[in-house]
């Protein structure tokens, strides 16, 4: 994969969303015009209709720059699935800060997020997640008298 | 008068230096460390602002900004690593500078410039601001709509490479800003039933998200590996040839032309301080007559790229308090702050709460003065700073985005956090200016609102358009820059296939 045909996807997708906005988003999720004032519709029509054409022109930009598919896709499928990896730690962190609450939650997300950079020594994982973590509950908790999950 | 010394009085409590002198160790702290920034600590700061006063939140966000700007050249010069993109400049002299021993000369003639170009870049916007506002003020929605949609197309053109990326990630930024009730008709946008949704996105998890998380999240996949400062560079920062008044005069014109590029590219929305940096570097070496001797370790070229590079600060002020519109990134998550604590800048905010604003203008000489006194002591600690590896400073700047979020609003909107993460990690990998967005985002409301009152003063009538000539002169220049940005964009395009 080059960076034309990343830059042509992400234009079609910008395209598509734009027309999904249009004929079913705004349609079905805005209420009309109330009979005063601008219409609730108005404005987000006219970014919608700008975000529409401004994506067909950068598929025909991208189509037309031929350096572009001698550069390198910017993201690989290893950043990708290194991408998803770090947004299931966050999932499962914000899940588990319901479940269990924050401290807990924010521990491991400390921890599993050390894991993820490289760091293998369990004592400062252990401190640094423990030690962060009881700093922000009894900081906002406590003294500033703000719930904590 | 009256009013003047009434702001200054109330900025100067114990409890708003205090906030301030926090605001600018964080910036520092920060700045100081590669990778983080003191973008990222404005953002995740906003926050935590809600416990403060108006006056004290600024100041403390205005503390980090501040504070970021001498921070950033600490991992320049002594890593050749900046820890702020604007910082760049500074390690083409400032790390030659510590390889022969002079970090510490190198680091106090940064810290100096800084300090000195930041104030001077004040003191223009103290001056400035009140007679633009005065101009400002007459200006109705239809002028107000083009002076936005103007700085919307500036901001497109000149941040990142590609201006209908940029000008995608205005709309959709303008876009995200209409979820929610609607203001002039409370009519429900994009609600799909939550509730959590009518206040719509908050800035807080919008700003989180894509400034801050967006970037650890880059940081986090790509394993962002940075280089060590090794023993001998962070000895001569104690030991090394120190900053004499000699020095100082020697980089003192230096420091003014800088400082005057500076606040003249700071008040034009858009180009930032990174460019600000570059610009002031090239005019140093341009005017010295030992051209040859930058890159190599001059002392002026770490001058005229911190002192550009922090002159950005106060400048970007000038539009954001004259019209409302930030001049940058920071300058747009301040807006928000100002938001958040009720207050809507520009022109009237010089009518309807003068007091305010010269509280704002006290906060910032304070920020000046503490910057100057507790570089004097920071710097060195900070080459021990920045020994500390990302794998344990990224983890928890990752919990305290979410902490910050939760705070401020809830649980579900670190749902919002996430996604939005995600969003400003995929804007920076497919090179869509964030900036841009988060510009438009809080724009938005604004936009929206001088359209409508415009829409209904023309009453349907296109030539409408013609009874107001400022709008048209507005919208005419936004066209003619959007026009030549596009031709300027192909054409370094073409320069780039003929290179390669």
């Amino acid at each position: 994969m080059n960076a034309r045909i990343v830059d042509l996807s992400a234009g079609v997708l910008v395209t598509l969303a734009g027309l999904f906005t249009l004929f079913y988003l705004i349609p079905q999720h805005i209420s009309p015009s109330l009979g005063f004032g601008l219409s609730p519709r108005a404005f987000p029509y006219l970014c919608a209709a700008a975000i529409t054409v401004l994506g067909v022109v950068l598929v025909v930009v991208s189509a037309r720059d031929r350096a572009l598919a001698e550069r390198p896709a910017p993201v690989s499928r290893a950043a990708l699935t290194r991408l998803v990896v770090v947004l299931a730690v966050l999932v499962l962190v914000l899940a588990l800060m319901q479940w269990v609450g924050f401290l807990a939650a924010a521990s491991v997300a400390v921890a599993l997020l050390m894991l993820l950079m490289g760091e293998r020594r369990w004592l400062p994982i252990v401190l640094t997640s423990l030690g962060w973590s009881l700093f922000l509950w009894v900081l906002f908790d406590r003294v500033l008298g703000t719930p904590l999950p | 008068m009256d009013t003047i010394l009434a702001g200054f009085s109330d900025a100067f409590t114990l409890s708003n230096v205090l906030f301030v002198l926090l605001g600018i160790l964080i910036g520092q702290l920060f700045a100081a460390a590669p990778g983080v920034g003191s973008l990222i600590a404005i953002t995740i700061a906003v926050p935590y602002t809600f416990y403060m006063s108006p006056v004290a939140a600024l100041g403390f966000l205005i503390g980090i900004n501040k504070g970021g700007t001498i921070g950033g050249a600490v991992s320049a010069i002594l890593m050749n690593t900046p820890g702020s993109p604007e910082a760049t400049a500074s390690t083409f002299d400032g790390y030659p500078m510590t390889q022969q021993g002079k970090a510490r000369k190198a680091l106090r003639a940064a810290h100096f410039s800084s300090v000195t170009g930041d104030t001077l870049s004040d003191l223009v916007l103290i001056f400035v601001a009140a007679p633009l506002s005065m101009v400002a003020m007459k200006m109705g929605p239809p002028e107000m709509a083009a002076v936005i949609l103007v700085a919307l197309v500036i901001i497109a053109g000149l941040v990142g490479n590609s201006m209908i990326k940029g000008l995608i990630a205005a709309f959709l930024g303008l876009f995200m800003s209409l979820v929610g009730m609607d203001q002039s008709t409370a009519a429900e946008r994009l609600t799909f039933g939550i509730p959590e949704l009518m206040d719509g996105i908050s800035i807080t998890a919008a700003g989180i998200g894509v400034l801050a998380l967006g970037e650890i999240l880059r940081q986090i996949v790509f394993s962002a590996s940075l280089p060590r400062l090794d023993q001998k560079n962070s000895e001569s920062v104690k030991s090394g040839e120190p900053f004499t008044w000699q020095d100082f005069r020697t980089i003192l014109p230096t420091i003014l032309r800088s400082t005057m590029i500076g606040t003249m590219i700071g008040a034009i929305p858009g180009i930032g301080s990174s460019a600000a940096g570059f610009l002031g570097y090239t005019a140093a070496k341009r005017a010295s007559k030992n051209p040859e001797r930058f890159g190599k370790g001059e002392i002026r070229g770490v001058a005229a790229s911190e002192a550009a590079n922090s002159s950005v600060v106060g400048a970007n002020f000038i539009p954001l308090l004259s019209l409302g519109i930030p001049g940058n990134v920071a300058a747009a998550i301040i807006l928000g702050a100002f938001l958040i604590h009720g207050i809507t800048p520009g022109p009237q905010l010089f009518s309807e709460q003068p007091r305010l604003i010269y509280s704002l203008f006290a906060v910032m000489l304070i920020g000046d003065l503490l910057n100057l006194i507790t570089g004097l002591f920071t710097m060195g600690f900070f080459a021990r700073v920045i020994r500390i590896p990302l794998t344990y400073i990224i983890p928890c700047v990752v919990v305290l985005c979410i902490t910050g979020v939760i705070v401020a609003d809830s649980l579900f909107d670190a749902w919002l956090l996430i996604a939005m993460a995600v969003a400003g990690f995929f804007m920076r990998m497919l090179n869509f200016s964030f900036v841009t967005f988060i510009i438009g985002y809080v724009l938005g409301p604004m936009f929206e609102e001088a359209f409508g009152q415009a829409m209904i003063m023309a009453d349907g009538d296109p030539l409408y358009l013609f009874e107001r000539p400022i709008a048209c002169v507005f919208i005419l220049l936004a066209v003619v820059v959007l026009v030549s940005l596009l031709r300027q964009h192909r054409r370094a395009g073409r320069a780039m296939a003929v290179m390669k």
